[in-house]
């Protein structure tokens, strides 16, 4: 079978919280929601493993949507590219319920300077959605 | 597929018990940090990162509790959930409820992870084991 040689790489973990206190500030792709959780670095680039998505207490709905950025302006629409969109459902801060867990694997190769940006779909004033990203670096 | 290369591993397990519960669930590292007690570091990478596999819970507290998996970065403050279980309380006539997570988790290098259990339980323990690798 062909395949990519193997080549040495590096484990890297970036983490971002988001709710509504921090996305007002950070940077802007379509609304102003989103944040930058991981950029490809310059010389070799990435492959983008996997994420966690973990919620727990958020009372309200949202959905999360993960965006592939070219590198360029991510104000730019037609620099940004919709990877993955999922309901987040409501959960309750109590310990009875079932707390929001996902994992979800995507093993895709990311160029050099490419940017993983996560983006909410609503505010959730006091809580937040978690999410780990599992990336490896050439 | 590109990967890891195939280095030889050192295990590295790391273990922790707590009877101090916490329901806060707002994400802050400085609340780690401000109770020890509450939280525990259960795992740091190793200077050429880890691998992750198993998530062990076994639970003595006879309540249901609310589980959580933390990880940090050693040079900040905030955290973020990597697993959230509810387990549980034991069924009639056992003493422990046990939970096992897989995880396939390559871990950065001097990351750090926690726990935390959501109920106050003098006397009674969850124990947390936590089985991973060394690069």
């Amino acid at each position: 079978m062909n395949t990519l040689p193997q080549y040495p790489t590096t484990a890297k973990n970036p983490y971002v919280i988001l709710n509504n206190t921090t996305f007002v500030s950070e940077p802007n792709v379509i609304t102003n929601t989103s944040k930058i959780l991981y950029t490809s670095p310059n010389e070799k680039g990435s492959l983008f493993q996997s994420l966690f998505i973990c919620a727990w207490g958020t009372n309200a709905q949202t959905h999360l949507k993960v965006w592939l950025n070219n590198g360029l302006d991510f104000n730019v629409v037609a620099n940004n590219a919709l990877l993955f969109k999922h309901i987040i459902p409501a959960t309750t801060p109590n310990t009875h319920m079932a707390p929001f867990n996902l994992f979800r694997p995507f093993e895709i190769l990311l160029q050099p300077k490419t940017r993983i940006i996560v983006q909410l779909g609503n505010s959730l004033p006091n809580t937040s959605i978690s999410i780990v990203g599992c990336f490896l670096e050439y | 597929m590109a990967d890891l290369p195939i280095f030889i591993q050192t295990p590295n397990t790391g273990i922790a018990q707590l009877n101090e519960g916490v329901e806060s669930y707002v994400v802050d590292g400085s609340i780690i940090n401000n109770n020890p007690t509450k939280y525990k570091k259960i795992f740091t990478s190793g200077p050429n990162g880890s691998i992750l596999t198993n998530f062990i819970i076994e639970s003595t507290t006879l309540q249901e509790e609310v589980v959580r998996l933390m990880i940090k970065d050693p040079n900040s403050n905030e955290v973020a959930y990597v697993h959230i279980v509810n387990v549980p309380p034991p069924l009639v006539g056992e003493g422990q409820q046990h939970v096992e997570i897989k995880l396939n988790f390559k871990m950065q290098a001097n990351m750090e992870l926690y726990v935390s259990k959501s109920k106050t339980t003098p006397g009674r323990e969850v124990f947390f084991t936590l089985i991973g690798g060394n690069f």
